[in-house]
């Protein structure tokens, strides 16, 4: 019996993914709120390699967190070039900035 | 869905022409960019030539589908049939409509969207649209989501040094980020009960064996967020207005159809591909145990109701215009929450109808823009007295607003009635529904007629002269009177789009 079981990962993930939901209500940096959203990212591919390698029978899981991983970073190039265009208008990157846009 | 015949790689190519040539001509036309400088009759070139391509893609379409045969190709990845054959069409046609819009636009010939890159992104914003569709594999689901959020994050913040703009990408991006995080969560848990990413695998492995239903209403209600965001559904509809206030008028009509015409098919695949028994006649059985059309039905009745009030209070026509498109969502998701043979049948008509009238709406929206300089409802103030021109628009633009709002003889109308009847069908567990929906089409006939009581009954700017026509503008009434043919034709004789629906509805056999 291995000592570290799936339950192990699946806990993990959960607390990786309830700190990344906290994360992007709680931050007002859109940075932070950033964080948070690979903080989820993160723990869905965790669960995927933990079902991939203890409950199914292929590799499937696996090839999915690394797709994930992929479209993270993907993710985090187009929204720090985002930001970019807003720190050179606001000379920082807040939410509260974020205020044009409402009726 | 009898077990399906799975393709290699080789023997699926021929199966998936529209989207290699699409892909292919992404790239030429990328390479191609290197050698040009930019420059007015450049841009008009890459536009032409971008039409060419996506009038070649709906060609392919068709003559690929012309054998009939539903295949899965790829080892499971991409299911080729009907359903999505006709979807992908709806996709292509609001791409293509689009690019017309966009190009004889002048707010964005004018301004810093000549660019090349604008282009070649919506074209990969297509390609994306036709792999969810088409898609049987979670992995492929997520993969062409993906490709389809984050091109048109950047679409939506292209305009440079707009702070409108840069704000709605970012809104967008974040809303968009975390929704489809949750939705990975739950795909994840979808893995971890049945063990495979086949739709195919999961449906059987879910009708032959018991399940933890928690878990299972888990993962089903977070895979919810991410099509919700992607049809902007209550309560993952907020980044809907400001994306479509803050974004280019084109992007914003496309932004309305193409992409939830996607997630509506995706949905579709999803939750009628594995969470319904594919045996029985007219109103499906649920398979997996989980009562997921009653979440469905509460999403759909939220979401119309919250538009339509929001709707009312609005001054802004692109942000009007946003809420009625998160309303008509809720009629949409109707459909789906009636789990029966019809629904999809209703939801292919319903959509069909949505693009033609939205975006016949969208394109006075870009007109008066070009000509007034004004996305304010005060800017309708006695539109029609301004000339012969602002007459045919206020006319043409009243066909729409009635349309939307579901009045005989429009095309709207009939939208509505089957996608009502499909709620029907489904036996009196959804009554309330109906009565929602019907209440809601009443609260929209208010915004809706408000307008056109603007653009007739007040002579507030009257005699203000409508501007002289520029190049361009007879194309856009030539675009504009064909919209309004269709709304009027689809509303009278509706016959051949319905036998479409009926073939698309033979997916899940």
């Amino acid at each position: 019996m291995e000592i570290i079981g799936i339950q192990s990962y699946l806990i993990i993930s959960l607390i990786m993914f309830s700190a990344g939901i906290f994360t992007t209500v709680s931050r007002q940096n859109i940075i932070g709120i950033f964080m948070g959203i690979e903080l989820i990212l993160n723990s869905a591919a965790l669960n995927f390699a933990a079902f991939s390698r203890f409950s199914a029978i292929n590799l499937e899981g696996q090839a999915f967190s690394i797709f994930i991983i992929v479209l993270a970073a993907a993710e985090a190039a187009i929204a720090l070039a985002l930001l970019l265009s807003i720190y050179r208008r606001h000379k920082e990157i807040n939410a509260e900035h974020l205020n044009k846009l409402r009726f | 869905m009898q077990s399906p015949e799975v393709l290699n790689n080789v023997e699926s190519l021929r199966y998936l022409m529209p989207e290699i040539f699409l892909s292919v001509s992404i790239i030429a036309l990328l390479l191609l960019s290197f050698f040009r400088r930019e420059g007015s009759s450049d841009i008009r070139f890459f536009y032409l030539s971008a039409i060419c391509v996506i009038t070649v893609a709906i060609f392919l379409e068709l003559f690929t589908y012309a054998g009939g045969q539903a295949v899965t190709i790829f080892y499971g990845m991409l299911r080729q049939d009907a359903f999505s054959h006709l979807f992908k069409l709806i996709c292509l046609a609001a791409t293509f409509l689009f690019l017309v819009f966009a190009f004889t636009s002048r707010e964005t010939t004018g301004r810093s969207l000549r660019s090349m890159e604008y282009i070649l992104l919506i074209m990969a914003n297509t390609l994306g649209m036709l792999f969810l569709v088409s898609s049987a594999n979670l992995l492929m689901l997520y993969l062409s989501l993906e490709l389809l959020s984050f091109t048109s994050y950047i679409l939506t913040g292209f305009v440079e040094r707009d702070d409108k703009a840069t704000e709605a990408a970012v809104k967008y991006l974040l809303y968009g980020g975390i929704a489809s995080g949750v939705m990975a969560y739950g795909l994840s848990l979808l893995y971890g009960i049945t063990g495979s990413l086949d739709y195919f695998v999961i449906y059987n492995y879910l009708s032959s064996n018991a399940v933890s239903q928690s878990l299972l209403y888990v993962s089903v209600i977070f895979v919810l967020a991410g099509f919700g965001y992607k049809i902007a559904a209550f309560p993952f509809h907020l980044w809907c207005p400001d994306v479509y206030e803050g974004s280019p008028t084109p992007f914003t009509a496309f932004l309305s159809v193409g992409p939830k015409a996607a997630g509506i098919a995706m949905a579709f695949r999803f939750f009628y591909g594995i969470l319904l028994s594919h045996e029985g006649g007219e109103v499906l059985d649920i398979s997996g145990g989980i009562e997921w059309p009653i979440l469905i039905a509460i999403m759909s009745a939220f979401t119309m109701t919250i538009g339509n009030l929001a709707a009312l209070q609005q001054v802004n026509m692109k942000r009007l215009l946003a809420y009625s498109s998160i309303a008509h969502a809720g009629y949409m998701l109707m459909a789906l929450a009636s789990h029966t043979r019809f629904g999809i049948n209703a939801a292919f008509f319903y959509l069909v109808v949505y693009l033609v009238m939205n975006l016949g709406a969208f394109l006075i929206v870009i007109i008066v823009y070009d000509e007034y300089h004004t996305d304010t409802i005060d800017g309708y103030d006695g539109l029609a007295w301004r000339g012969r021109q602002g007459a045919f628009l206020a006319s043409m633009f009243t066909v729409y607003l009635f349309s939307l709002t579901g009045i005989p003889p429009f095309a709207g109308f009939i939208g509505k009635f089957y996608l009502l009847l499909s709620v029907f069908k489904q036996g009196s567990s959804l009554y309330w529904l109906a009565v929602v929906a019907i209440v809601n089409t009443v609260i929209s006939l208010y915004y809706y007629a408000r307008i056109v009581k603007l653009m007739f009954f007040s002579s507030g700017r009257k005699g203000i002269p409508h501007p002289a026509g520029g190049a361009g503008r007879y194309f856009q009434y030539a675009v504009l009177t064909c919209l309004t043919l269709a709304t009027v034709i689809l509303g009278i004789y509706w016959a051949p789009l319905d036998n479409f629906g009926k073939i698309a509805a033979g997916f899940i056999d």
